[in-house]
């Protein structure tokens, strides 16, 4: 019934997939916006159908755990994200179109708009579940280059184009070699880091005929409340058609 | 994958069975179930439109339990979902039961993808509102205000066609009201056409609409999602006549008076705007605020007549007459019975991760001035199990919009999904 085009795989393997065309993308020295559309892929931007489950677990200072699974379907820059764990949260949907961002459930008749500040999907931020297309929302500009983990990173300043993005600006660490983000800072407008967030780039999606990292896992750290910690996990990652009729306000009661 | 996916022959046989797709091996099956069982406290107001409580009759304590089952299945091109309800209610010394489809029905996409026909029992909601839905001419109720009861499903027909992603265009038919229907006396069926946009900055669409009965209307309604924070959304309705009732004297009666559907061919422009918006704050509760304003309900001379009205067939209660017009004269088939509202919520959900919190404040200016304090709270007992709590109280008493039957209720009791 699913696609079989996704493989998961050792990152090591990821890596040695990608160093080649990596390193040659890199010799052509990378605008900022072409590091940036590559690294949107490996979160789901810009893909015509993308299919993965997410698993996110928050933990608060006093080590109460809220874990919250969902499926996400994501087709350019709209999704819906599908609680199904905890029982008592499941068939609730986040749907995202543009800037325009609804829940809904199969128990509620009328669909909620809601802000992207209106957390409606457990701990993480409605940002942090949809798709990511940084390379449409945020102005990047490549700051001298670094190194993170012993691996040479690109260091992308990224300022919101708009005030309705997630966050107002992020400082986003990404590999050079594999084209994957492995670092994020997220500042609030007054210039503070609130959050960071490392990742982990083991899945591999199939696109084309082309291998692509995905993201595996995601380690959200709240820098103002010590033990503050998100961890999402993404699995089963494949290329799906995503029926138009899923995308819409009135596929979230049904 | 995930019990909400996985769930087994029986429920996958019923619902292909309503798809009429029982061979479909590859069918994708969902089934949420959920069981209530609550209990409700009431204060009935004995105002002159319940005399002693004896018109409406409602009980004083009332115990529900409810078993909600939701089937969708989907195989090629078709969808098909059913919204199976159970329901025992002991109120007094009375029961009653009752087994229906509150919504469900069949859509099918064809011309590959570009067009949706859909057939079956819907509860059809759009925009961002919460104390009521304007523009909606199928249900003006949003259901937003009591997280417990649902609203009672239509049959309808609709083809809807998407001409590009953000943009549909639905044609609806609505043929007839389910057995279920609170206000049956004053049903007709709705012919709308409806344009529905999704931009990448806002939302919104217009519906014109015809009642059997002739009254015609254009709705319009959007929502701007002006910050991360900031919602900014709008409603309007406007068009001719209306379907509502109206007292008018009537000397020779014994009462005096009648109700009279007085103002169906009216050629004076009736409208109603809601504005609305949503702020959510960084602690993560949102505060909702809507103005609602307009000539669909009574203005102060009509409000005055009803009430007169409803005095006069009091004193001959419990005649059949006086029974009749005081049962028109509490469902008036009005959006609304005043000329202006402002309802404020506040809201959290997932609290702590312990429960959701909604607190709510109505109040209507001018005639029947008055004011409905509210509140629902959700606590999380378990994966599975939620308490909940829902109560009101309105102020202003029986001529007011929110004192002509209940004063006070409460409600208390678990959900359980499985």
């Amino acid at each position: 019934m699913r696609e079989t085009g996704l493989k998961h795989a050792h990152i090591l393997l990821g890596a040695m997939l990608l160093a080649a065309a990596g390193a040659g993308m890199a010799a052509e020295a990378l605008s900022a916006a072409q590091v940036l559309e590559a690294t949107d892929r490996s979160r789901g931007g810009g893909l015509p159908g993308v299919v993965w489950d997410l698993k996110i677990t928050g933990v608060d200072p006093d080590a109460n755990e809220n874990v919250r699974q969902m499926i996400v379907k994501a087709d350019g820059d709209a999704s819906v994200a599908e609680t199904y764990y905890p029982a008592r949260s499941s068939g609730g949907r986040l749907l995202q179109l543009g800037r325009n961002m609804w829940y809904g459930r199969p128990d509620i008749q009328k669909p909620v708009s809601i802000s992207s500040r209106q957390k409606m999907m457990g701990p993480a931020a409605n940002g942090d579940i949809a798709s990511t297309n940084y390379v449409k929302e945020y102005d990047p500009t490549l700051m001298p280059e670094s190194v993170v983990d012993g691996e040479p990173v690109y260091v992308l300043n990224l300022v919101a184009k708009n005030k309705w993005v997630t966050y107002d600006r992020i400082v986003y660490y990404v590999s050079r070699a594999r084209l994957v983000p492995v670092k994020a800072d997220f500042y609030t407008v007054s210039g503070k880091v609130f959050k960071t967030a490392v990742f982990e780039t083991k899945n591999i999606l199939v696109y084309n005929g082309r291998n692509y990292p995905f993201v595996s896992r995601m380690v959200i750290r709240d820098a103002v409340v010590d033990g503050n910690v998100s961890t999402l996990e993404y699995t089963d990652v494949r290329i799906q058609k995503i029926p138009r009729d899923e995308l819409t306000t009135a596929s979230l009661t049904r | 994958m995930t019990w909400y996916y996985s769930c087994k022959v029986r429920p996958l046989v019923v619902a292909c069975a309503l798809a009429g797709c029982a061979a479909q091996a590859q069918a994708d099956v969902k089934v949420f179930t959920q069981a209530l069982m609550y209990a409700t406290a009431l204060s009935p107001e004995e105002s002159d439109f319940n005399p002693a409580n004896a018109l409406a009759r409602i009980p004083r304590r009332q115990a529900n339990t409810e078993l909600r089952l939701d089937l969708a299945a989907s195989a090629g091109p078709c969808k098909a979902s059913a919204k199976l309800r159970g329901r025992y209610q002991r109120g007094g010394h009375e029961e009653s039961h009752a087994t229906f489809l509150n919504q469900g029905g069949v859509h099918c996409r064809a011309a590959g993808g570009d067009l949706e026909l859909a057939a079956g029992r819907e509860v059809l909601q759009w925009g961002s509102s919460f104390f009521l839905s304007p523009s909606n001419p199928f249900f003006i109720d949003t259901g937003k205000t009591n997280p417990i009861q649902e609203l009672v499903g239509k049959d309808m027909l609709q083809a809807s066609w998407f001409p590009d992603s953000g943009l549909t265009v639905s044609a609806i038919r609505n043929l007839r009201h389910s057995a279920q229907e609170p206000d049956k006396a004053n049903f007709s069926p709705v012919s709308a056409l409806r344009v529905d946009l999704v931009g990448d900055g806002a939302s919104g669409g217009a519906i014109v609409s015809r009642r059997d009965d002739g009254v015609r209307r254009l709705g319009l309604y959007g929502t701007l999602p002006y910050s991360r924070a900031l919602l900014l959304y709008a409603e309007l309705n406007a068009g001719r006549g209306s379907a509502g009732w109206y007292a008018e004297p009537t000397p020779d009666s014994a009462i005096g008076w009648r109700m009279a559907r007085s103002r169906l061919g009216d050629t004076g422009l009736r409208h109603t705007v809601l504005a609305g918006a949503g702020y959510t704050f960084e602690s993560g509760w949102t505060l909702n605020a809507e103005w609602i304003q307009g000539n669909e309900g009574y203005n102060g001379t009509q409000r005055a007549a009803v009430n007169t009205a409803a005095a006069a067939a009091a004193r001959a209660f419990p005649s059949a007459q006086s029974a009749g017009l005081l049962g028109t004269a509490l469902s008036p088939n009005l959006p609304y019975l005043g000329e202006r509202y402002l309802f404020l919520q506040l809201l959290r959900t997932e609290w702590q991760d312990k429960g959701d919190v909604a607190l709510r404040w109505t109040r209507s200016f001018g005639a029947g001035e008055g004011t409905l304090v509210s509140g629902s709270f959700t606590w999380y007992l378990n994966n599975h199990s939620q308490l909940f709590l829902v109560a009101s109280h309105g102020r202003g008493g029986a001529p007011s919009d929110f004192g002509r039957l209940i004063r006070s209720s409460v409600q208390t009791g678990v959900r359980f999904t499985l």
